[in-house]
């Protein structure tokens, strides 16, 4: 096994990262400043967003609701491949560290699908008329909030935590075949739901005043999410290594 | 880039919109709160059981 230890750099690094204390120290460092980012965009964002970009000239004010809408609607796609990776990771390398960030993601990519599905709704009154319709983007939005919802019951469904890791895993790795259905829902079925505003591949169909306050929005739902993650796992890292010496050496250490 | 609205009164109103705009912020901000506060409340809880073990542990062997 010698090549193992030599080809070192690498492996070292893999390891340290599924170590569930090298994760609590190392996140517990970056927290402060990846919050105080967080909020820096998401008050800029939103007070720009909502006050100084101009409205619209088919929808009006009511547009500015996709200051909220597409942020979140991009980090609950965002953190569906974030858990389903989570999850594959912990199936092939039995790693617990995976499972749990893989847990932490479920409550956060639902909450954040639910908001997704909830402004869009508040968004359709003004601009369709309905709070809701059946149409392929809508509809495989709310596939993906059952798929968050499902991952999180099969954790509770089990007895032992590796039976229950290992369901919800399968379970995500098997909903990632709605992901591409939810991208191309807009351009693949008639539909109610405006096409992409965004693409990478080119550039924005929006004007640069109102595009770049939903920019900074994004980037700041992305800290966000990090923060929310990271926040999740280490709450969960605590509850199941809670036998082990570093975590009551932490508890004791915090109580002087 | 300037502000869109004459008064913070309009801000409010957005020409009919406000309701559907705040409610979306307003809601928007209460579940970001709560993916905050959860897991803060949680890790604290946790804490306070590993010290509740602890303590226990320690009490039984003075005990013995």
């Amino acid at each position: 096994m010698n090549w193992l230890t030599n080809w070192s750099p690498s492996w070292q690094w893999f390891h340290r990262l599924g170590s569930p204390r090298w994760f609590y120290q190392t996140t517990g460092r970056w927290l402060p400043w990846l919050s105080l980012l967080a909020l820096a965009l998401l008050s800029t964002g939103l007070v720009w967003g909502l006050g100084f970009a101009p409205q619209d000239a088919k929808q009006g004010n009511s547009f500015r609701i996709i200051y909220l809408h597409v942020p979140a609607s991009f980090l609950a796609l965002a953190g569906y491949y974030i858990m389903a990776i989570a999850g594959a990771i912990g199936l092939i390398w039995k790693m617990k560290l995976s499972y749990m960030v893989m847990k932490s993601a479920a409550p956060i990519g639902a909450a954040l699908t639910f908001l997704a599905l909830f402004t869009g709704a508040i968004w359709g009154k003004p601009t369709w008329g309905t709070y809701w319709v059946w149409d392929a983007r809508v509809t495989s939005m709310l596939i993906l909030l059952f798929l968050y919802l499902g991952v999180l019951a099969l954790q509770y469904a089990f007895h032992s935590n590796e039976a229950g890791n290992r369901a919800s895993a399968i379970l995500a790795l098997v909903g990632t075949v709605n992901i591409p259905i939810i991208y191309k829902s807009v351009d693949w079925w008639y539909t109610l739901h405006q096409p992409a505003t965004i693409k990478l591949t080119s550039a924005p169909s929006m004007h640069p005043d109102m595009f770049q306050p939903l920019l900074v929005m994004i980037l700041g739902f992305y800290c966000f999410y990090t923060v929310a993650l990271f926040l999740f796992t280490r709450a969960e890292i605590l509850r199941r290594e809670r036998n082990s010496t570093w975590v009551k050496e932490l508890v004791m250490g915090g109580q002087h | 880039m300037s502000f869109q609205f004459e008064n913070l009164g309009q801000l409010l109103v957005m020409d009919g919109h406000g309701p559907f705009v705040w409610t979306a912020v307003l809601v928007s901000l209460a579940v970001m709160f709560w993916l905050i506060i959860k897991p803060l409340a949680d890790s604290k809880a946790a804490q306070k059981n590993v010290a509740r073990d602890i303590a226990r542990l320690t009490n039984s062997n003075g005990e013995a």
